[in-house]
Formats: structure tokens, C-alpha cells, sequence
């Protein structure tokens, strides 16, 4: 037990370091993004010194060193800042966002999970047999199809052709339906694809044999040996893309004006707005570390042969 | 005379490849008695795994039984239903094989393993338990109650040996099969296997079918021999008929393949050619092309088993005038 708490401590303080480094190096290349926030706003009338007298306010005219500190010292005290363009708090920004984004991401993972693992077992057990021909090559057009495009393409089924879905934004619980699916489509195809390659794996191995041999019965061997073991990569992949999720897919919820952190990122970043870029990607930093650590102890657990060092 | 336990008929095993049918195991036949321990001795690729996976019905694809009969205790086992043969398998037949490494489930305990097997029986988990402990103090290994609780990564190949005995036996099977069992083991622990394998064999009264290459394992446990060729049985026969008086010519190179500790010049003796492929079509012997004796017909007229003197049979067109030395 004392090992394990010594792995987590070492790997939150590397962690620790990372998030410093990732927001280091997202202020500097907003920093080397030629203007700022101001010159996007003010219009070509607004005077030289109004504009400095704005800057000077928002403290944007300190070097950018000093404003990174700045920006440093009030997040340790909880403090995200204020939005330059929205003029609103940056923590109350993200938690207005972050349930949709939640809701969005935690449909889509639901629809991925649930559906390509079976299908991935099925696949691999019916390997080169119909089921598996048909859903290979269904899932390598799924994975093909860029989601912005599929996003428009089921906006017009489903919306405008259709009408039985709502085409945009939120309006309650129907609007979740096509962003999710939008969002778990290609992923659905790339965990497909994995579930089936790893069972597939195991089932090449000996001890699949012997539980054969041991007289256990068919269902038995696929689901307590087989899938057992072709879960840990899934699963430790699952951890890794939840950081993304949860920072929300800037496409799709652009695509269906999804009222979630994607948005707020990619606006933020038209705008040059630093402290909302800041504050989005250190909660996805700070996520992918924490994501990243679950992810090994989870793996480990699983599999009793990979120690936690 | 014993009673049959398990009557092979002219099993023939294939798989379907791009370069043709090959057929592994082609028109085998033997039976093996009750409480008595069989060997299939052969060439690596000669069908002797396959013919053990075959009993088993665990034949992996390509690969599929064309034809022949297992006549298990008044039952055919290729005429079984899969549900009714996943009932055989482990309760009736077991089977240990070559590799004690991969053989195990890694990511679950010796004991869950163990007792796995035993609960298909609907026995209580506590019974259960207390059985697999048993089975495992059986096959020698220390401090039970620890062990039931390691993963098999970490313990020794040996050990992981014993432990898959102990699993396959601890539902009593009528027949085990030990495909191998000691090839990937230290020639120490070999020996320990073998000689655990015989104690069991007495204790629980069940026959062995045990698949080698090691003449020193057959001599050890086994009652009778079956010498298997490019898929096919070539000679059977007790065990000391088969070493004192071999009769087919590939027995008898492999007899003076042995190295023996006597003999005082240092070279071994080696069977010149290679085993013919499979996937080819051969009207004749299997082993013509390297045998010392052949003579034309050989290459195009295949001999049947057939019986020499009692309990004694042999696949050769020479077993019965017996084999003139003239290399």
C-alpha cells in the first residue's frame, strides 16, 4: 500500500510540473500572436492613448513575464480572472459550460463504450465470417467521416429532412442526440477496432485453451478469460481520452453551437482572450494528469503483473 | 485383460492452408485401457499434439476432424453436441500441456483457477476450496493457503506445472493428457513431474495418454507406445517390445538416435532427410524417402498397421520378414 502512495505522490508532483509547463507555453504562443484582445475591440477611431489607457487597465501593458506571474499568483488563490472581452469571471464562465460539456462527452463515452465492445468481441470471435467483414469495413467508414461533415450530414437528416430533432444548441434533452452521436461515431470506430484486435489477441493465448479444456462453458471462457484480459488496453485507453472529452470537442460543439467549453475555448481563442484560454487548458492539463494517473492504478489493478513503480 | 477406456478409430485431422490440405493426423487408431499410461512418441509436426487436441475437440481453425470415431466409455465423442462436450472436457478428460507459462490466466489467482473448474460442478465454493487446497498439497507445493492467493506470474515454471496438474485432476478424470509436460522445464523438475504424474496415477486410478519426444519419459511411465510419422501411427506396441524389438525402421533409427551414456564414440546418430510435407499428396510410405530399407513400391504403395505378434503392431511392407541390415 505504501508503494502505491508513493507512486501517486511522485507522479502528482511530475504532474504538477507538467501543468506549469503546458501553461507556460499556451501564454507564450498567445503572447506571439501578433495584437491583443484590446486592438481586436476597440474600433480604428478609438485614440492611441484610449487604447493604452484600456491596456493599462486590464494590465496588458506590463511585460509579459510579470503577467504570467500575475496570472500564476491568482490562480493558486482560486482565482481564474476576468474576461477581457466577455467581461466575466473566467470560474464562472467554465462552470456554466462545464455540465453541458459533461452531458455531451458522457453521452458520447455511454454510446461508444456500450456499443463497440460487444461488437468487438462479436467481430473477433466471428473473425472473417460475415458479421466481421461487414462491421470492419463499416467502421473504417465511420472512422473516415471528418465530424464536422457528419455533424451537417445528420443536421440535414435529421433536422431539416426529417424534422424529428432539434438542429442546434440546447433546447432540452432531444438536442444531446446528434452531438453525442456526432462526437461517438468515429471514436466508436477506433475502440471498435481495438476491442477486436485485443480479443482477438487473447484469444490466440494457451490459457483461453486450457479454460476451454477445464470444461467451462463457451460464454464463460469469452466473457471471464477472454474479454477480461483484451479490457485492460480499452479501459486504459478510456482514461486517456477522458481529458478530451471533458475539455469538450471544439468541432462538433461549434458544428451544433453546443453551449459547452469548446466553444468557449475556440471563441476565446478568435478573440485572443488569454485568461479564458488559460483557464480552459489548465483544467484540461490538470485533467489529462489526474486521467492519466487513474488510468495506471486502474490498469494495474486489472493486471496483477504490471507493478506501480 | 483391461477394460478399453478411449478406442481411437482412424481419426483423420486437416487444415485447410493456401498450399492445400494438410493432414496432420491421417487414419490413426488406438485404444488405451483402463489405469493405463500411453505414449505418443514422434518428430515435432508428426500429429501427436494434434491427435491430443483432437481427443479434446479443441481444434483450432483451419483446422478440423475430417473423419474416424473416439469412442469414449460406450460414447462417441465426435457424435457429442457441443454443450455435451464442454461436460467431457475437465470432468472426464483433462489435459496438461507443453507450456506451464502461458497456460494460466494471468490476471486471476491460482486459486479462483483452481476452484474454477470444480464449481461448474455445482459444488459449494467452501468445498470447493478446501478441495483445490487438497489437490494442491498433492502435487507438492508448499504453503497452500499463500499460494491460492498468488498471481501465476509469480511462481516457477515448475510450480505453475504442478498447479495445472492439480487443476485437471482435481475434478478425477477418467483420462488425462499430458501434451509435453515437462519440455519446458529444467531436466531436474522434469524428472519431479514424472515421477508426481506416476504417484497420481496410482492414487486416482486414471489412465494417461502422454505425449513426448523424450524416450527417457516413455521409458519412465509408459505401458504401451504408439510411434507416430507425418500423421500417422506407424507401430505400437508394449513398452519393452518397442525398445527390445523395434520393427519399423523409423523406430529403429530413432532407437539408435538416443544417446546413451555407453556408447564410446562421441557423434550421435542422426536420421538423414526431413519429414515430408503434408500438404502433398503421398500414394506411399510416409517415411520411404529417408527410410535405409525402401525399396520402389514402397513410394507408391502405403502399408497398413497390422498386428505382428501379439499387442504388437507395425506399418511397414518389411515388419513381418523382418528388416535386413544393409546400409
Amino acid at each position: 500500500m505504501n508503494d502505491i502512495m508513493r507512486f501517486i505522490a511522485k507522479r502528482l508532483a511530475i504532474g504538477v510540473l507538467v501543468v506549469l509547463f503546458v501553461t507556460i507555453l499556451v501564454f507564450a504562443i498567445m503572447q506571439m500572436m501578433p495584437g491583443d484582445t484590446i486592438d481586436l475591440m476597440v474600433d480604428t477611431r478609438v485614440s492611441a492613448e484610449k487604447v493604452a489607457e484600456i491596456k493599462a487597465q486590464w494590465g496588458l501593458d506590463k511585460h509579459p513575464v510579470v503577467q504570467y506571474f500575475y496570472w500564476l499568483k491568482n490562480i493558486l488563490q482560486g482565482d481564474f480572472g476576468t474576461s477581457i472581452s466577455l467581461k466575466q469571471g473566467v470560474k464562472e464562465l467554465i462552470l456554466q459550460r462545464l455540465p453541458y460539456t459533461l452531458m455531451l462527452t458522457g453521452a458520447s463515452l455511454l454510446i461508444e463504450y456500450l456499443i463497440a465492445i460487444p461488437l468487438g468481441l462479436w467481430a473477433a470471435v466471428k473473425k472473417n465470417k460475415l458479421p466481421d467483414k461487414v462491421l470492419t469495413v463499416s467502421t473504417i467508414v465511420l472512422w473516415s467521416m471528418p465530424p464536422f461533415w457528419l455533424g451537417v450530414l445528420f443536421m440535414m437528416v435529421f433536422s431539416i429532412w426529417l424534422g424529428i430533432l432539434p438542429l442546434s444548441g440546447w433546447s432540452g434533452i432531444k438536442s444531446l442526440i446528434l452531438p453525442a452521436f456526432t462526437l461517438a461515431l468515429p471514436t466508436l470506430a477506433q475502440i471498435f477496432r481495438l476491442t477486436r484486435s485485443e480479443v482477438l489477441d487473447v484469444l490466440d493465448e494457451k490459457f483461453v485453451t486450457t479454460a476451454h479444456a477445464k470444461g467451462l462453458k463457451n460464454k464463460v471462457v469469452l466473457v471471464k478469460h477472454v474479454l477480461r484480459n483484451a479490457m485492460i488496453p480499452v479501459t486504459v485507453m478510456f482514461f486517456l481520452s477522458l481529458p478530451w472529452l471533458i475539455g469538450g470537442s471544439v468541432v462538433v460543439e461549434n458544428v451544433f453551437a453546443w453551449p459547452g467549453m469548446g466553444q468557449l475555448l475556440f471563441k476565446a481563442i478568435s478573440k485572443q482572450d488569454f485568461v479564458i484560454v488559460q483557464g480552459v487548458v489548465l483544467v484540461i492539463t490538470v485533467l489529462t494528469v489526474i486521467c492519466n494517473l487513474i488510468g495506471d492504478i486502474v490498469a494495474g489493478v486489472l493486471d496483477p503483473r504490471i507493478r506501480l513503480e | 485383460m483391461k477394460e478399453t477406456l478411449i478406442d481411437v478409430k482412424d481419426l483423420c485431422i486437416q487444415f485447410q492452408t493456401p498450399g492445400g490440405t494438410v493432414k496432420a493426423v491421417d487414419n490413426v487408431s488406438f485404444d488405451i485401457k483402463k489405469g493405463e499410461v500411453f505414449a505418443l512418441v514422434g518428430e515435432s509436426g508428426c500429429g501427436k499434439s494434434t491427435t491430443a487436441m483432437g481427443i479434446m475437440q479443441l481444434i483450432k481453425e483451419p483446422g478440423r476432424i475430417a473423419g474416424g470415431s473416439i469412442n469414449f466409455e460406450g460414447k462417441d465423442l465426435l457424435q457429442l453436441t457441443r454443450d455435451e462436450m464442454t461436460q467431457v472436457r475437465g470432468k472426464e478428460i483433462g489435459i496438461i500441456f507443453q507450456n506451464p507459462l502461458d497456460s494460466l490466466n494471468p490476471v486471476y489467482t491460482i486459486g479462483y483457477q483452481m476452484t474454477e473448474g470444480l464449481l461448474v460442478d455445482k459444488m459449494d465454493k467452501k468445498e470447493a476450496y478446501k478441495l483445490a487446497a487438497d489437490m494442491l498439497r498433492d502435487v507438492k507445493i508448499s504453503d497452500v493457503e499463500e499460494r491460492m492467493k498468488t498471481f501465476p506470474h509469480e511462481i516457477s515454471g515448475g510450480m505453475r506445472q504442478r498447479v495445472m496438474i492439480g487443476m485437471m485432476l482435481c475434478r478425477n478424470p477418467k483420462l488425462l493428457i499430458a501434451d509435453e509436460p515437462t519440455t519446458a522445464l529444467d531436466v531436474t523438475i522434469q524428472a519431479g513431474i514424472i515421477e508426481l504424474m506416476n504417484e497420481l496415477r496410482k492414487k486416482y486410478d486414471s489412465s494417461i495418454l502422454i505425449i513426448t519426444h523424450d524416450f527417457g519419459i516413455v521409458a519412465d511411465i509408459a505401458d504401451r507406445v504408439g510411434v507416430m510419422y507425418a500423421g500417422n501411427l506407424i507401430e505400437v506396441g508394449e513398452v519393452f517390445d518397442i525398445f527390445d524389438n523395434p520393427r519399423h525402421p523409423y523406430t529403429r533409427l530413432l532407437m539408435k538416435a538416443l544417446p546413451t551414456i555407453t556408447k564410446e564414440e562421441g557423434r550421435l546418430e542422426t536420421i538423414r532427410g526431413s519429414v515430408p510435407n503434408l500438404a502433398e499428396e503421398r500414394p506411399g510410405c510416409g517415411f520411404a524417402d529417408r527410410c535405409p530399407y525402401a525399396r520402389d513400391f514402397c513410394h507408391h504403395q502405403k502399408p497398413e498397421l497390422k498386428q505382428i505378434s501379439e499387442g504388437h503392431m507395425c506399418a511397414c511392407h518389411f515388419a513381418e520378414g523382418g528388416l535386413k541390415d544393409e546400409q
